[in-house]
């Protein structure tokens, strides 16, 4: 191999090395659609986040969307349990609300590290204006749990009117299938309009996406996330090592913002 | 040094694009150490030709030869063969580019021959999109790369790349065995394509010396491919292969 090409690897291993990645979204369980590479179990995940450089993550669990939410919490919480580097994203759907209220729910999974709550409107067939889903937000809200939608599980009109009904909620939207990307006519628009409006950046994979992002809006939105390991995370990586933004911005993006939420999740 | 195998110029209609000049392109090219890049205008793909054309050829002037141009060959439109030839004839030009899936046109349709006929007259490469059957996007049928056996079998000598190396899970499978059948079918890694361990799977499979480096810039962000090549666990002679040796073979001298 060429010295310049070795170098360059090199530069580029520490460069992101040195960014000490905190990632929003990776999962455990068996991967949603096929893919090439699968890490069974946590040690076997952790050792693969640290390969590429991700020294803390939330986790999801696939359990939770394709089969049951309160089932995939249960296997993710017990996963994690005891483990200082990882967080958990927990799945909500509406009758959770109904065995206990809410705020029940929310200090339980918030004593079992969970600091975001996924809703999964298409796949689990409710709308986000359910009056039990409302709640939830509400409580969340009140929490400062960060909400994490895909966009292809709800409509933009209904993320904005979520937004702009609970201000004080920390709105994430990201997504698989179709790239965020191709929403960013809308997403330009609702990011001026609401300011709890954040997006995880691995769809942001649009030809200086994330350079317009940073540059319009600032960093203090933008949060790193991979979808490992169903998806290779230098691929939402480098654009944030090598993002022409500053330094300061390369670390808000890749844990400051994300380490910011969860401090102010509220214990009670 | 990179060679970029798969570009664009011009603007997607189907989202916004924050700049798409040419000298922001040298630029991140720059940046990001690729020397040269052959580029598909997208008016071109859209069926904007003569404004696609007129780009190109400024840009590959104003680029000082950095950036090297594909013609858009359209099977629908009964004048784009000529318009085809017309761009081999002007300088800059170095392969055909085809979009099945835009042009709703199945890869093996009769009305493909000619432009292979031309590619294997004019010994240009021809660069086309492949991508995995989709819900979403019914159109991506048109360019599953089970498709493409026709023509590559019947034209041995013309190389063939296959653009984004199938798209997704089933596509990089029907493009990798499609790769191994044939010799002059090779696989590029640009566009959305982000599946942890395909960059070694497609050299496990094929052979590093049949995988390109391509970005799709203007339409997908070069870093996004370019940090997936640099940190996969390949030989390092497989990473040279792909983001620059592979493309120098495949445009025989043109790069």
């Amino acid at each position: 191999m060429s010295g310049a090409l070795e170098q360059r690897i090199l530069e580029y291993r520490e460069r992101r090395d040195a960014l000490e990645f905190f990632d929003l979204n990776c999962w455990l369980g068996a991967p949603l659609e096929p893919a090439f590479g699968t890490f069974e179990g946590l040690s076997a995940l952790k050792n693969g986040l640290r390969r590429y450089g991700v020294r803390r993550a939330i986790v999801s669990h696939t359990m939770g969307v394709r089969y049951d939410a309160e089932t995939g919490n249960r296997e993710l919480l017990e996963a994690i349990r005891g483990d200082d580097s990882l967080f958990a994203s927990a799945i909500a759907v509406p009758e959770m609300g109904d065995k206990q209220p809410w705020l029940g729910v929310l200090q339980g999974w918030i004593a079992s590290r969970v600091r975001v709550v996924r809703l999964f409107p298409a796949a689990h067939n409710f709308s986000l204006a359910d009056g039990r889903i409302l709640k939830l937000l509400e409580t969340m809200q009140g929490a400062r749990l960060p909400l994490l939608v895909w966009h292809t599980q709800t409509s933009w009109r209904d993320i904005a009117r979520v937004c702009s009904d609970f201000p004080e909620l920390r709105v994430i939207v990201e997504g698989t299938g179709r790239k965020l990307f191709y929403d960013n006519r809308t997403y330009y628009s609702l990011l001026e309009q609401f300011q709890n409006l954040h997006l995880e950046t691995h769809g942001v994979t649009n030809y200086l996406g994330l350079d317009d992002l940073v540059g319009r809006f600032g960093s203090s939105r933008f949060l790193f996330g991979s979808v490992f390991p169903h998806l290779d995370p230098n691929s939402a990586i480098m654009p944030i090592v090598e993002g022409v933004f500053s330094e300061e911005d390369k670390r808000n993006i890749a844990h400051d913002n994300l380490e910011r939420l969860i401090a102010e999740v509220r214990w009670s | 040094m990179i060679l970029d195998a798969h570009c664009h110029l011009g603007c997607s209609p189907q989202f916004r694009c924050p700049d798409a000049s040419v000298e922001t392109i040298l630029k991140v090219m720059d940046r990001l150490g690729i020397e040269r890049a052959v580029c598909a205008h997208q008016a071109m793909l859209y069926g904007e030709w003569e404004l696609g054309f007129r780009e190109s050829v400024e840009a590959h002037e104003k680029s000082g030869g950095r950036l090297l141009l594909y013609t858009v060959f359209d099977p629908t439109q009964p004048q784009s063969l000529s318009l085809v030839e017309r761009c081999l004839d002007t300088r800059g030009f170095v392969g055909i580019k085809i979009h099945p899936s835009i042009h709703g046109c199945f890869a093996d349709d009769d009305r493909y021959e000619i432009v292979w006929q031309l590619a294997a007259r004019r010994n240009v490469p021809i660069l086309t999109h492949s991508w995995d059957i989709s819900e979403q996007n019914p159109a991506q049928k048109f360019s599953f790369p089970d498709r493409f056996e026709r023509y590559a079998a019947s034209y041995p000598d013309v190389a063939l790349i296959l653009g984004h190396a199938g798209g997704r899970y089933r596509g990089h499978i029907a493009a990798a065995s499609l790769a191994k059948r044939h010799a002059n079918v090779f696989v590029d890694l640009s566009g959305d394509c982000y599946c942890l361990g395909l960059v070694e799977y497609l050299v496990a499979q094929i052979g590093s010396e049949k995988v390109l480096f391509g970005s799709d810039l203007t339409w997908i962000d070069p870093r996004t491919q370019l940090g997936m090549v640099l940190d996969a666990d390949i030989p390092a002679g497989a990473k040279e292969n792909i983001l620059y040796l592979n493309a120098k073979r495949v445009f025989s001298g043109s790069l």
